[in-house]
């Protein structure tokens, strides 16, 4: 039987742009496992309207933002709804653990708030100006610019004095 | 994509390091495989069933109100309650003038339940029934999902609640964490027990009110509250006793089950901690 043209449209989309949502949701909450259960639900929501999401000048955009939301629910609520995504879903894969110079990464990511976490991780991984973080994230322009200016002010700071960092990534942490 | 000018000045081996930093990251994620777009789009797929479920369930209420207010004539306009000065009777808004209310279900709405379902014969012996008193005919959505709820609860289904909950993404409070997997066991039972019991309570509004949606909250009584009436039908509705009241009213404000349900039919969040 022959696909849906709109579901080649939808996979075609997905299987380019769905690493790109974890590894962003990945940086702004250091949980692996919560980047890429809300990285599949906000690909879910997605395909259940996509005749006008699939129309969406930036449809990735759209994604990211529901992905965003999702995992900042997720945290704020305990997981609880990430937890319920988990029980609908058929298969979770564990993703193996992190090697010790990205844990120094994490670490690093963690001690700045999360609002300059999600500033840094949008600037740098989804490569957004700061006109289009301020219009993704809905914050005035003024902001996102003294967030990008503190957030990896600060990152660099904790960055450089982290030995691990520097060093190739070889060595895995034990799971 | 392009990139807006920098705006501030900035050590551009800084800059490479942190970019350096974050992609590698990435190599957590390389070795995870994602699962295929077959298995996104089927999950996709039972979500807008979901939602069209919703929405054929919502215009089918929302035509039965409509044939009961028209068959009614213009009488029940909606008017303040008689505790109006309470914080958590209706927000009085421009917008309420000529709004209607909703008319009472009838409690034998509820499908019959299985038996051995203890829910069931609580509704029995208590004379419980959903309490949509004071909704107004816009909000015909939230009456409509707590009606699916509270035919769930009266089933004893867990798995329908818990499904009503995954559609929703219900926000749960500290108490009620992990009760999606308890649920279908025997310590689920009292949590579907309160928001039975909370579901039969007269609801209220959230405060102060969201600016984008009003949510409908049941019980009605909230932290703010002095209104004893409020009080009086969390007590009635088994929720809490009176010395729960009187320490409550002395020490927190209510902080005992709440359900909360936007005009528009989303189950927002259940607690039972006050949150």
């Amino acid at each position: 039987m022959a696909l849906n043209p709109h579901a080649e449209d939808f996979d075609d989309f997905y299987r380019r742009t769905a690493q790109s949502v974890v590894h962003l949701i990945y940086a702004t909450t250091g949980d692996l496992t919560v980047a890429q259960d809300c990285t599949q639900e906000a690909y879910a929501r997605a395909w259940s309207r996509w005749s006008s999401v699939g129309r969406y000048e930036q449809p990735l955009s759209w994604v990211r933002t529901v992905a965003r939301r999702l995992a900042t629910s997720a945290w704020r609520h305990d997981h609880s709804g990430v937890r319920a995504m988990r029980l609908a879903q058929a298969s979770v894969a564990h993703a193996p653990a992190p090697s010790e110079d990205r844990v120094a990464i994490l670490t690093a990511l963690a001690q700045l708030s999360p609002v300059h976490r999600e500033t840094i991780a949008l600037h740098y991984l989804a490569d957004l100006s700061i006109e289009q973080i301020a219009l993704e994230t809905g914050r005035p322009i003024g902001t996102v610019k003294a967030h990008l200016h503190r957030g990896r002010g600060q990152l660099a700071e904790l960055l450089r004095s982290t030995p691990d960092i520097t060093s190739e990534p070889t060595k895995k942490v034990p799971s | 994509m392009t990139r807006a000018p920098d705006i501030t000045p900035w050590s551009l081996e800084d800059d490479e390091l942190i970019r350096h930093s974050l992609q590698r990251l990435g190599q957590d994620i390389d070795p995870f495989e994602m699962p295929e777009p077959e298995h996104i789009r089927q999950a996709g797929q039972q979500r807008r069933r979901g939602r069209l479920m919703a929405l054929v369930g919502g215009l089918a209420a929302a035509a039965a109100v409509i044939t009961f207010v028209v068959m009614q004539g213009p009488h029940r306009t909606a008017a303040p309650p008689a505790n109006s000065t309470s914080a958590s009777t209706p927000i009085p808004s421009s917008s309420a003038a000529g709004r209607r209310l909703l008319p009472t279900p009838t409690p034998t709405a509820t499908p019959p339940a299985p038996a051995g379902c203890p829910l069931a014969s609580l509704i029995s012996q208590e004379s419980l029934s959903l309490n949509i008193e004071g909704l107004y005919t816009d909000e015909v959505g939230a009456a409509n999902a707590a009606q699916q709820l509270w035919d769930a609860l009266a089933r004893c289904d867990a798995k329908a609640v818990v499904a009503l909950a995954q559609r929703d993404q219900t926000s749960v409070g500290a108490k009620n964490q992990g009760w999606d997997s308890q649920l279908a066991t025997s310590a689920g039972l009292p949590i579907m027990e309160g928001m039975l019991r909370t579901l039969s309570a007269r609801p209220g509004r959230w405060l102060p009110p969201k600016a984008e949606t009003d949510t409908i909250t049941w019980p009605r009584v909230n932290a703010e509250s002095q209104d004893p009436t409020a009080w009086d039908e969390a007590i009635a509705a088994g929720i809490i006793t009176a010395a729960d009241r009187d320490r409550m009213q002395s020490q927190t404000g209510y902080i005992g089950w709440r359900l909360a349900i936007t005009a528009q039919g989303r189950w927002e969040a259940v607690f039972n901690t006050g949150d």
